[in-house]
């Protein structure tokens, strides 16, 4: 059955059924064996290609084009047997095709050689007219089609790290409460696990818990504790790390704070277990990694947060300068600039440096942009050059 | 006579007192009038004056170990939390002393096998090119004198040992002052032992059942996953590269890094040197191997001598506080 239906199909058209799913190449090379021609189908056109066909192409090698090579001509009964096959191969490929997410190429099949063809009406084709070009190996894996983004490397950590303030003081309250949830349970144990990510609802509902901290630190929660803590330890690990899901916007984390009450920072982390699970849970949550270091000096909430919400270091003298020195920058007698001032510079800032090179290039003398290099500058400043 | 015996036996009471106490007894024992320094007297800086006599009393004493959190290498999850020696991961920085042992390593090093002729090495007959007069042309001796081309080089390189030499405690102090820099910077990250990059279940299957033979695609595949992995927990080419250090040889991880260097390099824990703790941007660790840097390199602080027929043990480290 298989024998007519590369006949039929030469040009290594692939089934329509098999050309959308993951790793339909390998699946259809595995079913359909190639096969040289029967004698019974005789083809009277000219063909450019062995009557001995290699394996369905996939798309991505020219394979779903159907009509790529001249149409030979159907009897009804192959057309049947065609159709037949096609349910045949549908239904195996549902049973063997693994749902997979990373997509190899098909196997490399080779051509007969041409002193070796038995088939009297083959032609050799002189031109490369009709081919289509497959690219090679060596990006396979930049393909979308061949490695979707879904199935990219998922850490413990969110992908884009939470640097708002405000969002970081709701994500610390929401570890603090899970944390000392945990903990009143006695659930000691399910402390440093991993916990499982969940929607905004069980974020809201963690946040409306009422925390409650005493003068030496020590916080106890009240609310609905079992429920918070069923949903932690939730079997299967959700693997979702868009942080949307699990932390508000900003303008909503803003609206919570200003009518939360502000005395669960005061809560002591004293407790090495109940620290490590809030920061755990924290960088979980954030993708805020606190350094080693700074573990012994944090002791409160509040600590945790001052840590946390500090604002990275400026690169360079310059970005610190115009983050941070705002007022340096407003006086009316200090000029700042990013770079140093060169003599290119006062040109361009007089008019001046269009004149220059109008003049070059009236001589033929400056082709392009009148700029010298570094250290032809550095040279003119020493009076070398 | 008098005032010259009370003023003899004054100063005999004095030398006394000064030469049977230590200085802290002296001044404390001693009436002011006595304790007053040969220096112009000055009045002490505010901020010393105003110290409490508790704070004089208690000096500021550095904690004795340093809380390591170990994570699990793919994930980047924190799995427990341990506390190590002082002596090993929070030393001062010594930068000088830093300098010393990678010059000691860079010179031991060097190959030192440059090597050229000297006339006498040089291929060829020693015989006088030509008479010396009569010709109207300078004089000359054989064809191997340095003076003509081809010919031997004065005083030219030999193969040489460039090795400099460095107090073994010193060297080991450096080892874990490079350690203690990291430590101190937030840049050592350790992992749990068996550190190794795996990847999808899928892959490795396919590669098992030979469905992907191809070693381009397995090593574009590596490529693609090891950066994925380093950007993902910060620790790729944007955020300056990181050094991985194992115990062993690890197939995925050693064979990913050297795909893309650009992110990074992986290390034997035997091929490591003080150079390499402190050149890319951060060291992520396996547990052993950190265990096995600082073992090695403690000879300054645990002594070759036994006393009462034990050896002083080095500082204990490692202890697990939070698992």
């Amino acid at each position: 059955m298989r024998r007519i239906s590369r006949l039929s199909k030469p040009s290594g058209a692939r089934l329509a059924s098999t050309t959308a799913r993951p790793l339909a190449p390998l699946c259809v090379q595995r079913t359909a064996k190639p096969s040289s021609a029967p004698a019974a189908v005789q083809i009277n056109t000219l063909r450019f290609y062995s009557s001995r066909q290699p394996d369905a192409l996939p798309r991505s090698l020219g394979g779903g084009k159907a009509d790529a090579a001249p149409a030979a001509p159907e009897t009804n009964a192959v057309e049947e047997v065609l159709e037949e096959e096609r349910v045949e191969v549908e239904a195996l490929d549902l049973e063997q095709s693994p749902q997979r997410v990373f997509v190899p190429p098909p196997r490399p099949s080779v051509a007969e050689r041409p002193d070796e063809i038995t088939d009297t009406l083959y032609t050799p084709a002189t031109t490369a007219e009709g081919l289509d070009s497959i690219g090679r190996l060596g990006n396979w894996w930049d393909d979308p089609e061949h490695w979707p983004e879904t199935s990219d490397f998922v850490g413990f950590t969110p992908k884009q790290k939470v640097q708002e303030p405000v969002l970081l003081e709701a994500a610390v309250r929401r570890a603090l409460t899970e944390a000392l949830v945990m903990k009143q349970l006695g659930r000691e144990e399910q402390l440093t696990e991993r916990w499982g990510l969940q929607d905004k609802e069980q974020h809201d509902a963690v946040l409306a818990l009422d925390v409650r901290v005493d003068s030496e630190g020590s916080a106890t929660v009240t609310g609905d504790l079992h429920a918070v803590a069923d949903e932690l330890l939730v079997d299967e690990i959700q693997t979702n790390t868009d942080i949307t899901y699990t932390l508000p916007s900003a303008a909503e984390a803003l609206a919570w704070k200003q009518q939360a009450d502000q005395t669960w920072k005061g809560a002591s982390l004293q407790d090495a277990r109940l620290k490590f699970a809030v920061i755990k849970r924290v960088m979980q949550l954030t993708g805020q990694v606190v350094p080693d270091q700074k573990l012994a000096d944090i002791a409160t909430a509040r600590g945790l947060l001052a840590t946390l919400q500090k604002p990275p270091k400026p690169k360079t003298f310059s970005q610190e300068i115009e983050t941070k020195k705002q007022d340096l920058v407003g006086l009316p007698n200090v000029a700042f600039s990013p770079k140093r001032v060169t003599r290119g510079h006062k040109d361009q800032a007089l008019g001046r440096f269009k004149l220059i090179e109008a003049e070059f290039r009236k001589r033929d003398l400056q082709d392009g942009p009148l700029s010298v290099p570094k250290s032809r500058e550095q040279k003119h400043w020493k009076g070398e050059a | 006579m008098a005032g010259k015996g009370a003023r003899g036996l004054t100063e005999a009471f004095r030398s006394l007192a000064l030469s049977t106490q230590s200085c802290g007894q002296v001044s404390s024992r001693l009436p002011s009038i006595f304790s007053r320094s040969m220096a112009t007297e000055a009045t002490l800086p505010r901020a010393t004056s105003n110290l409490t006599t508790t704070s004089m009393t208690t000096p500021w004493r550095p904690s004795p170990s340093v809380p390591v959190t170990v994570y699990d290498f793919q994930s980047y999850e924190p799995q427990r939390l341990e506390e190590w020696s002082s002596k090993h991961l929070h030393l001062p920085m010594r930068r000088d002393i830093l300098h010393l042992a990678v010059i000691f390593e860079g010179d031991n090093t060097r190959q030192g096998s440059a090597n050229s002729k000297t006339r006498y090495e040089v291929h060829g007959s020693h015989k006088k090119l030509y008479r010396q007069k009569g010709l109207g042309r300078a004089r000359v001796g054989d064809k191997q004198s340095p003076l003509r081309r081809g010919g031997g080089k004065t005083f030219g390189p030999k193969p040489r040992d460039f090795g400099t030499g460095m107090n073994r405690k010193v060297y080991d102090l450096a080892w874990r002052t490079a350690l203690s820099y990291r430590y101190r910077r937030g840049e050592l990250v350790v992992c749990e032992d068996g550190m190794e990059l795996a990847l999808p279940q899928e892959i490795t299957d396919m590669v098992r059942d030979e469905e992907l033979r191809n070693q381009a695609l397995i090593d574009g595949f590596k490529a693609k996953w090891a950066r994925q992995v380093l950007d993902g927990h910060g620790w790729g080419r944007e955020h300056g590269r990181s050094t991985f250090i194992t115990t062993e040889w690890r197939e995925n991880l050693f064979d990913a890094m050297d795909l893309v260097p650009n992110y990074g390099m992986a290390l034997d824990v035997e091929d490591v040197d003080v150079k390499d703790l402190l050149t890319t941007g951060r060291l992520v660790v396996e547990r052993e191997a950190l265990a096995e840097m600082i073992q090695r390199h403690q000879s300054d602080l645990c002594s070759k001598v036994f006393v009462n027929g034990v050896r002083p043990s080095p500082p204990a480290t490692g202890k697990v506080i939070v698992e």
